[in-house]
């Protein structure tokens, strides 16, 4: 039977690796004072300096391996589809109309409300102006019938 | 697709540097005397640097070696998916 081609072993191996690692550079940081070869008080010594530094740096590399190999195991996992994939942001849909308006960025979604508002606001603008028109025309039309229908 | 090798391999060569280091500093830096009986920071440089070596060259070939397996099975799958396909005859 054929296994499966997902390998997630070796980033836990070098996940346990940097975590081992960074307890002995956080370790290597605190000896000179744990095991007293560093008196308080004193200025450092040689030793003393070149442990804290050495385990600073070592503290650092672990924590940039353990990132790094958690982000390959995350990869990994979504290559394999356990993880789905982040959506990609969806293309606005007035983005041809967009330029029409100055000053206003394409893409945002308050562009977007305002034009939805202004659309909105223009239809409503439009129908009653065309309502007034009409109730004017039939005003018109009852007055010159009223006017022909007067005896001479 | 996924690298073969994760770049925090770097990361733990860099460690395994760090580690040689410590063992070679007693000496390299001069705070251990030569023939003397070793000082505490020089038991504890050489124990923590060797840690250091021995941790990151497990977790270098240890990821390589799981990673060479890993490739090795995925050829074999597709091996076994290529001879399970039917030959079609044109």
């Amino acid at each position: 039977m054929p296994h499966s081609p997902v390998g997630l072993g070796k980033y836990f191996w070098g996940l346990g690796a940097a975590l081992l690692s960074l307890l002995a550079g956080g370790w290597l940081m605190l000896a000179p004072f744990a095991l007293g070869y560093q008196p308080s008080g004193a200025a450092w010594s040689d030793a003393t300096r070149n442990d804290f530094w050495v385990g600073l740096a070592v503290v650092l590399l672990a924590v940039i391996g353990t990132v790094l190999f958690a982000r390959s195991l995350v990869a990994e996992l979504r290559a394999a589809g356990v993880i789905e994939r982040r959506p990609r942001p969806e293309p606005v849909e007035s983005a041809a109309v967009a330029p029409a308006v100055a000053g206003l960025p394409a893409t945002s979604t308050q562009h977007d409300e305002f034009e939805r508002a202004l659309t909105t606001l223009a239809a409503a603008l439009a129908s009653d102006l065309a309502e007034r028109r009409a109730v004017h025309a039939g005003n018109n039309v009852e007055h010159a019938a009223s006017e022909t229908e007067k005896p001479v | 697709m996924s690298r073969l090798v994760s770049p925090g391999i770097v990361a733990l060569l860099l460690v395994l540097v760090a580690g040689a280091w410590l063992i070679s500093a007693p000496v390299a830096i001069g705070f251990q005397p030569t023939g003397a009986a070793w000082l505490t920071a020089t038991k504890n440089d050489v124990a923590v640097g060797g840690l250091l070596v021995a941790v990151a060259l497990v977790g270098v070939l240890g990821f390589l070696m799981l990673a060479l397996r890993d490739l090795v099975r995925a050829a074999d799958l597709r091996r076994a998916e290529a001879e399970a396909e039917p030959v079609v005859e044109g």
